[in-house]
């Protein structure tokens, strides 16, 4: 039976992904942001503001941290790039061992040359990027399943659509605003098919992260999809400073050895044929010294670790070793190394990257729409019927409502005290709080105005975001542009865009009750379904 | 360079886009398009596309090439879709100026209704 | 199309789908190591990019076959014969 194939398909479709629908919206929202997971920390500690754009950063690094560890065992300083326009250090303190931590940190003022003490801590990117593959508050392996299984039924979801839905040319480009279900038909094709290859890879890429967790028989390793390279751009803790304390008190006489270190940047830069992300001293201000020039772009796709080109020098500036990485040897790993890294957009730079956003924005869409389009559907027939109720609840719960919680954590970002204990937590709190709030909202009072409502707090908030940038940052927005913090800058236009949106899906709403409250008062009876 | 390609690309999408039956008469006046005139239309948008990758190896090594275009692939069938709701006028003066495809179809055999 | 009036067996299509189709796919894996004679990193590596792939395809074939009880005896029949195929090749877990 031909028609059968496809109805069952349908049915596959439909119901693989209505099922995990919100979790997958969620998923996709916060996944996509989690490209910009450093900007958005940057964004969400004010104090580091000013310190985009040092002048002669190298240098005063170097004599900041003379300063702090003249006698640590090696220094690291992370230069402004493109991702997190900050100056930050991290060192060593004498006969302290490399151990999984980097040791004491510190984001430089480049007016002061001093580091910048107490900036807030925050859940920052970071939050957003783990609950988008493990969710929060349960056990994490629990949650990796969880969002294992949703992109499971997603990859199903997307190869079923792609099977019903023959034509795929023949309504590439239409979409037709304002006429109910035919309009969501077209924003979910739109979402889906325009970037279908993005959507394929993410998705697959995404499993074969968590292969580990889902495939337990075979003994994997549970980390996949953990270290990213600015993970931990925090400020220093409690434990830090004792640490650094210590630092300063010089237990041995060394002999202090200077560095022409502008010299070696500048040869190290051209060698490297980019800009450089990265400095490490070892054994600084000693004849044994070595300095190594990190490069800020990945040589190839198919790293899925390390992988930036690297050369190291000695204390009379002569190159000692260089390492220009050629990539995972093998098919298997060279393949496994391109996906993983196109999942994680390591090696992207700013345009990537915001095309990477880009398409998962349309998957976001793609997602939304066909959770709404399950309702629009059966709106005619399933009214008042439960499991129709539970899904427009879900439905808008789990879109609006969590533009509302994102907006409330980017808020409570700035409002919360900076010095409290546990800051970072009251974020995450207030977050779901306000999801939280969302939910009762949509189950008790979804009938009056809920999508007007919740999608019009969330516009505002979205909306007046660059305005309490302004207001609590210590840079204000013009100082931002002249000071070129386009990190920054970027997040309040994007914030100002999905403000945008908000409201013109408020007043689509709006228009479109006006509308049904018109065509009731008139003899209505149009097609059946549709 | 990303301009370039992303100009040959939104280029190329409205060859495609001219095949369908919904945005026909936005560029023609009137009809449907015919078998013909619409594998001329898609060759000529595939090749458009392909150019399109070049400026993409011009500016990036061939992985990161691959991937810039394959992004720049769904940007540029988002924005024909949107032109081609919002602002018709502005596809057909792309059309016009930009579109080779289009110089084509005189020399297609007329297919008979 | 199957119709919905058989909630009973339209459940067990449904484990059958999902279990039965784990398993496959997860015996598929295991038969494809042992021809290839990958291991330790790299069979864990190819394992992830194989097996969700064929879990896919054996899910969209398990739902396009005509009715319930030929779904579940397809997907029963494919998983003995090939884990007994596993067993008899010496396959250890």
């Amino acid at each position: 039976m031909k028609g059968g194939f496809r109805k069952s398909m349908t049915w596959l479709h439909t119901w693989s992904s209505l099922v995990v629908i919100w979790v997958l919206f969620a998923i996709f929202l916060t996944g996509t942001l989690s490209f910009f997971r450093a900007e958005i920390t940057h964004w969400m500690t004010p104090e580091h503001h000013i310190s985009a754009r040092a002048e002669s950063p190298v240098l005063m690094a170097t004599s900041y941290l003379q300063s702090v560890a003249p006698f640590g065992e090696s220094w690291q300083i992370s230069l402004p790039d493109s991702r997190s326009p900050v100056l930050g250090v991290n060192w060593l303190a004498e006969g302290e061992e490399r151990q999984r931590r980097r040791g004491a940190r510190a984001v430089i003022d480049p007016v002061s040359g001093t580091a910048i003490e107490d900036a807030r801590e925050t859940a920052g990117g970071n939050f957003l990027y783990r609950f988008h593959f493990e969710l929060y508050g349960i056990p994490r392996s629990v949650g990796r399943w969880i969002v294992g299984i949703a992109s499971m039924l997603m990859f199903i979801a997307i190869i079923s659509g792609v099977i019903i839905h023959r034509k795929i040319f023949a309504d590439f480009f239409s979409f037709r605003p304002g006429k109910k279900t035919a309009s969501w038909v077209d924003a979910h094709v739109l979402g889906s098919v325009l970037a279908l290859p993005f959507h394929i890879m993410i998705t697959f890429t995404g499993l074969f992260l968590l292969a580990g967790t889902l495939l337990f028989w075979q003994g994997g390793n549970e980390r996949g999809g953990q270290q990213g390279q600015n993970a931990n751009r925090g400020h220093a803790s409690e434990e830090q400073r004792e640490e650094r304390a210590q630092a300063e008190k010089p237990s041995s006489q060394r002999e202090i050895v200077s560095l022409n270190m502008n010299a070696i940047y500048l040869e190290a830069e051209s060698l490297l044929g980019q800009p450089i992300s990265d400095i490490t001293i070892s054994k600084p201000m000693t004849h044994e010294a070595e300095v190594t020039f990190r490069g800020s772009e990945k040589s190839s796709l198919s790293h899925f670790r390390g992988g930036t080109p690297e050369v190291t020098y000695n204390v009379k500036g002569e190159l000692i070793k260089e390492n220009f990485p050629a990539g995972a040897e093998g098919p298997i790993a060279t393949t496994y190394g391109v996906l993983r890294s196109l999942h994680e957009g390591h090696f992207a730079d700013v345009l990537t990257r915001w095309l990477l956003f880009f398409s998962g924005v349309l998957g976001t869409v793609m997602v939304g729409s066909g959770a709404l389009l399950w309702s629009q559907k059966r709106e005619r027939q399933q009214v008042g019927k439960p499991g129709y109720e539970v899904v427009s609840a879900l439905n808008l719960a789990g879109i609006a409502g969590l533009f509302v919680a994102l907006g409330a954590y980017f808020w409570a970002n700035r409002l919360v005290p900076a010095g409290i204990d546990g800051r970072a937590d009251w974020e995450i709190i207030i977050f779901f709080c306000s999801w939280l709030a969302c939910i009762l909202h949509s189950v008790l009072l979804r009938q009056r105005h809920g999508w007007l409502l919740q999608l019009a707090a969330a516009g505002l908030m979205f909306l007046l975001l660059p305005a309490l940038d302004a207001l609590t940052s210590p840079v204000g927005l013009v100082a931002a542009t002249t000071a070129g913090d386009w990190v920054r800058l970027s997040f309040d236009f994007v914030s100002l865009l999905t403000a945008a949106g908000l409201w013109a899906a408020a007043y689509f709403v709006l228009s479109k009750g006006r509308k049904s409250r018109a065509r009731r008062n008139s003899v209505s009876n149009k097609k059946g379904k549709v | 360079m990303t301009l370039l390609a992303l100009l040959l690309i939104i280029l190329g999408f409205i060859h495609f886009s001219a095949s369908t039956r919904a945005s026909f008469k936005v560029f023609f006046g009137r009809g449907r398009p015919q078998t013909d005139l619409r594998n001329w239309l898609h060759i000529v948008g595939y090749l458009y596309l392909i150019a399109a990758l070049l400026p993409c190896l011009a500016g990036w090594n061939f992985q990161m090439a691959i991937v810039v275009w394959l992004g720049l692939l769904h940007v540029g069938a988002v924005g024909v879709t949107l032109m081609l709701t919002y602002s018709p006028g502005l596809v057909r003066r792309l059309w016009l100026w930009g579109c080779l495809g289009r110089l084509g179809k005189p020399f297609l055999p007329k297919a008979s209704n | 199309m199957f119709s919905l009036s058989e909630p009973w067996f339209l459940t067990a299509r449904i484990l059958a789908a999902t279990v039965g189709g784990y398993l496959l796919s997860m015996v598929i894996c295991l038969l494809l190591l042992m021809l290839t004679g990958v291991d330790g990193r790299d069979a864990r590596m190819l394992t992830g990019m194989v097996f969700f792939v064929s879990y896919l395809v054996i899910v969209v074939i398990l739902f396009s076959v005509s009715t319930h009880r030929r779904a579940i005896l397809l997907a029963l029949a494919s998983n003995s014969a090939l884990w007994t195929l596993w067993y008899f090749m010496g396959g250890q877990l």
